[in-house]
């Protein structure tokens, strides 16, 4: 009895393994692009170290 | 604006991050993110022709071409790469009918009243951590106005792109439908994969007045991090609609694949008498990902109506919850609602979660809830592959019925993606 459901749970978690591998396939979205940005320095407490009376 | 921002940026560095969630995430460091940036090209141009042509090839590799040539028919796209709209196709074909539709940060120069009138009455700068760190930092977004009495010729789409690996995303939608109006609203989402973590905090308010009726659409495809949970996408949303006016109508369609971390709860808050809200997703979460989304339907008015239709999968190690609050005040006399939860799981590491709140003040109101806990089971396989189905087409039929009522309401050009997207593999695409 014990064996046969050993072989079941063995039976599903495989087939589980079949599912799993169907849905992780590459992300095809991931490319970056090359282009030269402006950008703000880093920080949300930019706005204090500009002018820490308006905050 | 400024008085806007600053607010915003007061309420927020009062508040500590939700930690109410089903998520475990590292703490960001805020001071760590660039809050804009922008192709250098990108300054004031005439035509989307002018644009940099890596960032036209950009967005054609990603199923949206820009160019007059190609554009998608039928289709108006605002494009939004980092913090700054490249462009919006069908502008002169839309104002022939009065509809506007242009980026936010063109909306407050040119339509100052408008803007000032709606944005943040939906959602106000104080709602939750996330919100007010988005009123203090928002740059770009759609804005779209209907006017009276007009149906939208053109489904209206936003497609949000980031680029920059140490840049967040901090958008900030605004749609209003005038009485009698209706429109159709897609946005897509991607992202390049890099190993460390990107912020994406947007807001989302809707506005429909008596008779309107708004549906948006969103197919999230965010990077969602590598098979060991490296990476990816945290995404903290809110989205609320409110229907103001007497019969409105607003409807959330969502199909969540992407993000390492996904925090949204679109809802609706029903003021008009016999106005309607609906909400429908399908959420995927696999490898480490993480989700924690549902919505919020409030009823105010009387006889409003709302429908929850959920629909999650959860597969590898991830973690999927639905959260979920109906509340029906005093009144709201003869108002009804009705919620489908239903959960999928796949493999013997992943968890999904379900917290539905019910609130109802008043005793003549109709609350319905259903829920379900489900595997794919051995005998479905069987039948099929007893018919000569093979094993991987099996799957994709298995898990395009458990989302059939989902991506029945999708727009039809974008029904047949998510459907692909989710049947079959997590490669994804978006309108």
């Amino acid at each position: 009895m014990k064996d046969k459901e050993n072989e079941n749970l063995e039976y599903l978690e495989s087939e589980d393994a079949e599912v799993l591998n169907l849905i992780s396939q590459p992300y095809k979205y991931g490319f970056s692009t090359e282009v030269e940005t402006e950008e703000f320095p880093k920080g949300i407490n930019l706005l204090e170290k500009w002018n820490p009376n308006l905050c | 604006m400024l008085n806007f921002r600053l607010r915003g940026y007061k309420i927020w560095s009062k508040m500590q991050a939700p930690e109410w969630a089903c998520l475990n995430y590292n703490k960001i460091d805020y001071n760590n993110i660039l809050y804009y940036s922008v192709p250098k090209a990108i300054k004031k141009l005439d035509s989307l022709d002018e644009v940099d042509p890596n960032i036209l090839e950009t967005f054609e590799k990603l199923g949206i071409p820009l160019t007059e040539q190609k554009r998608l028919a039928n289709v108006a796209v605002d494009a939004i790469f980092d913090s700054v709209s490249i462009g919006t196709t069908f502008r002169e074909e839309l104002s022939k009918v009065g509809v506007i539709f242009c980026p936010i940060s063109e909306a407050i120069k040119e339509y100052p009243d408008l803007v000032k009138q709606y944005l943040g009455t939906v959602v106000p700068s104080g709602d939750n951590y996330f919100a007010a760190l988005n009123s203090a930092v928002f740059s770009e977004g759609s804005f779209c106005y209907i006017p009276e009495g007009v149906t939208c010729p053109l489904e209206l789409s936003t497609y949000f792109r980031i680029n920059n690996e140490e840049s967040g995303q901090f958008e900030r939608t605004l749609i209003i439908a005038d009485k009698n109006s209706h429109v159709s609203y897609l946005e897509g989402c991607t992202a390049p994969k890099y190993d460390k973590n990107q912020l994406h905090a947007a807001i989302v308010e809707l506005v429909a007045l008596e008779n309107a009726e708004i549906k948006y659409s969103t197919v999230q495809n965010w990077y969602a991090g590598d098979n060991q949970g490296l990476g990816g996408v945290y995404n903290f949303v809110t989205k609320r609609g409110l229907c103001a006016g007497d019969s409105s109508k607003i409807s959330w369609t969502q199909v969540e694949t992407g993000s390492s971390i996904t925090w949204k709860y679109p809802s609706c808050v029903l003021v008009g008498d016999s106005s309607i809200g609906e909400f429908y997703s399908v959420a995927l979460t696999n490898n480490y990902q993480q989700a924690d989304t549902g919505t919020k339907m409030l009823h105010v008015g009387k006889n409003t109506k709302s429908r929850i239709v959920s629909k999650g999968i959860s597969a590898g190690s991830s973690k999927n919850t639905y959260r979920g609050k109906v509340q029906i005040s005093s009144k709201a006399s003869g108002s009804v609602n009705y919620s489908q939860c239903d959960s999928m799981l796949i493999g013997s590491r992943s968890q999904a979660n379900t917290y539905p709140y019910i609130q109802v003040r008043n005793s003549t109101s109709k609350v319905e809830h259903e829920a379900s806990t489900s595997k794919i089971e051995e005998e479905q396989l069987f039948y099929f592959l007893q018919r000569g189905i093979d094993f991987e087409s099996a799957i994709s039929l298995l898990i395009s019925g458990f989302c059939k009522d989902v991506f029945s309401e999708l727009p039809m050009e974008f029904a047949l993606e998510a459907d692909r997207l989710l049947s079959l593999k997590l490669e994804g695409s978006v309108g």
